[in-house]
């Protein structure tokens, strides 16, 4: 056999290994981790699995209420027809401060249909939520939702 | 996706062109106008590639389309516009083929040995090859992707794999059924080598996506906190399409036919060197680069959030630098290997070395410029009117760190290596490619330190003869001035180099490198061999004549052929004209300007 074809070999071997070993790994760590209820983090979990079922009514369920009026003239296709994209989200960072909380996460999505099946790189998202009557709600849009900030009745742009 | 395959397919051959005006031709037919001469055959070829395209388009809408009927989804609004389609381009397509096949046909029936030695006819054989190859290649992924449940059944792309791939069998069949001539190895060899790259880009590719994609599910489960797990084989599932496709390819292409064709052919260097290896090393080199930069930022600079965070793009840099190694690997075994050949260093060869080694001089000097830019701010006295957070010098370090750490080493290992080499042969300091490393190394660096010493002398003069020097103006200029004396540095050095290349290079080589040698050969029937001897003879243009009215000849051996070469090398005559008499060799010099050139 020559040098080049053992070479060869020897690196499928590695690779079937590594992906072998990884995919062990990966299916033995793959449950999600349950996070306290009443958290900011658990909002934002709650809120990014009901986006991954293309479930709007759920997702919506977790604004907070101006933002989910300000939201529901807006289409909700940005959720609803994600096709047949799947959703890895990891927690890389919370802070709280008072009833005010900033979440950062790290996103990551596949896409199908496409030859070859295109992934988008990970992302960082960041999450803001307010405490509102004991529960956490977002007080802007989160990814996937775009919603335009309300006009003022001056003519100017409000929260 | 086949549209961005376009230019790889031109650089391939422009790269191969540019190396082939520098090799001597192959000419087997002194002229070509024997068959069917080559205005027509332009003609009947170029109508039937097109017609081919048509019928093929054609054919895969009509066939895709039964078969979505059966297998498909259910269809609420049916649309008669692409049957129309399919339709109008199988009915004009398919006999517009048949016709010009047909001709092609009787051409080669009746001229055989002008025909299949025709490059036009080549050049359909292995047009048609390619095409057909991306189509099935392209529609594979997606029948593969099915079959690896990512996506719905699409009967159409079934239809386009299945008549495609009939296509390409067709004219594959038809290739390896005639024999190749010294004029069209080259387009066969240029197909083998787009079709090798290909097939590794999608290997690479899958594989790539596939093994990063499980290595980031794996880290995600053992060091970070999961939010939403998705589907972690997905990423694997959607990877195995294009790695299936793309080994398949490749391994057809490039391990059972051009890995097995003479490595001194300059497809095959092209391949290995510049599609290979050169792949390798930018594949290891680039994902080690920004672990250590992760490292580095870890270590002195701003991390944001904890490690698990900040480290969650080594899975994707490891994938991509674990596939770089094997390919650098693979490819540096296969080299490794032909040693005994001696085969003569390529340009191909030289345009990779020394395409590194600028490669890893701007990432050293890249490094020197942000090191000498913070040295220059850091030296700025503070006074009331500069102000800067805490630890601002640390992002900056890590860059010039991470940058010198990669440069350094990259730039030392080949260019001393390519010195070295220099220095064993000098005809190597005369190579094109160093020649133009050498050029536009010195160029860059000497427009850039003339560009921005104009930038400091005018903030300079402009601050003197206004408000005066202050030492903001020093933090201002802290980029010109580093870029001057980066580049005064390269500048000088490679000056120097140059200078030393010019004293050095051998008149013999210059005149080597200038000389242009015809050699004719007057060959019996089945003779074409002889001028296998002399491919690779630098400076030499070989024309192949055949006599009429003698028997065929056996093959000269090895050696004979090795004492011919030597013989046509030694002449110092410009123009040779080497008979072959049965078995005997007559090598008569000509007068320049005496032979067709």
């Amino acid at each position: 056999m020559s040098r080049s074809t053992l070479s060869l070999l020897v690196m499928a071997a590695l690779l079937v290994i590594a992906v072998g070993a990884a995919a062990l790994i990966a299916s033995l760590r793959s449950g999600e981790d349950e996070l306290p209820a009443g958290t900011p983090e658990r909002t934002v979990q709650l809120y990014l699995k009901a986006v991954e079922d293309h479930d709007a009514t759920e997702a919506f369920s977790y604004l907070a209420p101006s933002l989910s009026a300000r939201c529901a003239s807006f289409p909700r296709e940005e959720i609803t027809q994600r096709g047949s994209s799947s959703i890895r989200a990891t927690l890389d960072e919370v802070r709280v401060d008072g009833d005010r909380a900033t979440v950062r996460v790290g996103l990551s999505e596949t896409f199908g249909n496409a030859p070859f099946g295109t992934s988008d790189p990970k992302q960082s998202l960041t999450f803001e939520l307010q405490q509102i009557e004991g529960q956490w709600r977002f007080t802007e849009a989160p990814w996937p939702l775009y919603c335009a900030p309300k006009l003022s009745s001056a003519g100017g742009l409000g929260r | 996706m086949v549209v961005s395959l376009v230019p790889l397919l031109v650089i391939i051959g422009v790269v191969v062109m540019l190396i082939r005006r520098r090799q001597p031709r192959e000419d087997g037919h002194p002229t070509s106008d024997v068959g069917l001469g080559t205005i027509r055959r332009l003609f009947l070829y170029g109508i039937g590639l097109l017609a081919l395209i048509f019928s093929g388009v054609g054919l895969s809408l009509l066939l895709g389309g039964l078969i979505d009927s059966f297998g498909g989804a259910t269809v609420i609004s049916e649309s008669d516009t692409e049957l129309a389609f399919a339709l109008a381009f199988s009915i004009v397509g398919l006999p517009a083929w048949l016709i010009a096949a047909l001709l092609a046909q009787r051409s080669l029936a009746s001229a055989r040995e002008a025909e299949v030695g025709s490059e036009v006819r080549r050049l359909y054989l292995n047009l048609a090859r390619g095409i057909a190859l991306m189509v099935v290649a392209v529609n594979a992924i997606t029948v593969l992707q099915f079959v690896l449940r990512i996506s719905d059944f699409d009967g159409r792309a079934v239809g386009w794999l299945a008549v495609w791939l009939a296509i390409w069998l067709l004219h594959d069949l038809i290739v390896r059924g005639e024999h190749r001539t010294p004029a069209t190895a080259w387009l066969d060899h240029l197909y083998l080598g787009f079709a090798s790259v290909v097939g590794l880009l999608f290997l690479l590719s899958g594989l790539g996506a596939g093994l990063g994609s499980v290595l980031s599910a794996a880290y995600d489960g053992l060091f970070r906190s999961t939010l939403v797990h998705g589907d972690w084989s997905r990423g694997l599932r959607e990877a195995g399409a294009p790695a299936l496709v793309g080994a398949m390819v490749w391994g057809v292409h490039w391990l059972l036919r051009l890995r097995r064709e003479p490595r001194s052919e300059a497809i095959w260097q092209v391949v290995v060197f510049l599609f290979g290896v050169l792949p390798g090393v930018a594949m290891t080199l680039i994902p080690a680069a920004i672990g250590l930069h992760m490292l580095l930022d870890w270590w002195i600079g701003n991390p944001v959030g904890g490690a698990a965070s900040h480290f969650a793009g080594l899975p994707g840099a490891l994938s991509v630098a674990l596939l770089g190694l094997g390919v650098w690997g693979y490819f540096r075994s296969l080299l490794w290997e032909g040693r005994a050949e001696h085969v003569a260093r390529s340009d191909a060869e030289r345009v990779y070395r020394y395409l590194v080694t600028a490669a890893g001089l701007l990432v050293l000097t890249g490094g020197i410029v942000a090191g000498l830019a913070l040295a220059v701010e850091a030296g700025a006295p503070e006074d009331g009117g500069l102000i800067r957070s805490s630890g601002w010098w640390r992002e900056q370090l890590v860059l010039t760190l991470t940058l010198v750490m990669v440069g350094a080493p990259v730039w030392a290992w080949f260019w001393f290596g390519v010195q070295r080499i220099t220095a064993l042969d000098p005809a190597e300091r005369v190579a094109l490619p160093r020649r133009t490393y050498l050029f536009a190394i010195f160029g860059a660096a000497t427009v850039t330190l003339l560009v921005n010493l104009t930038i400091v002398l005018f903030r300079f003069f402009d601050a003197l003869l206004g408000d005066g020097l202050t030492r903001e103006l020093l933090v201002d200029v802290r980029w010109s001035v580093a870029f001057v004396l980066a580049a005064g540095i390269v500048a000088g050095y490679h000056w120097v180099v140059l200078r030393e290349d010019q004293a050095a290079a051998p008149a013999e080589a210059l005149a080597r490198r200038r000389r242009r040698r015809t050699v004719v050969l007057v060959v019996p029937p089945g003779g074409d061999g002889l001028a296998a001897a002399f491919v690779d003879l630098e400076g030499t243009r070989i024309r192949v004549w055949r006599r009429a009215g003698v028997a065929a000849v056996a093959p000269w051996s090895e050696q004979q052929l090795a004492g011919l070469r030597s013989l046509v090398a030694g002449s110092e005559d410009d123009c040779l004209l080497l008979v072959d008499e049965h078995g005997n060799a007559q090598l008569v010099p000509l007068l320049a300007g005496a032979a067709e050139l």
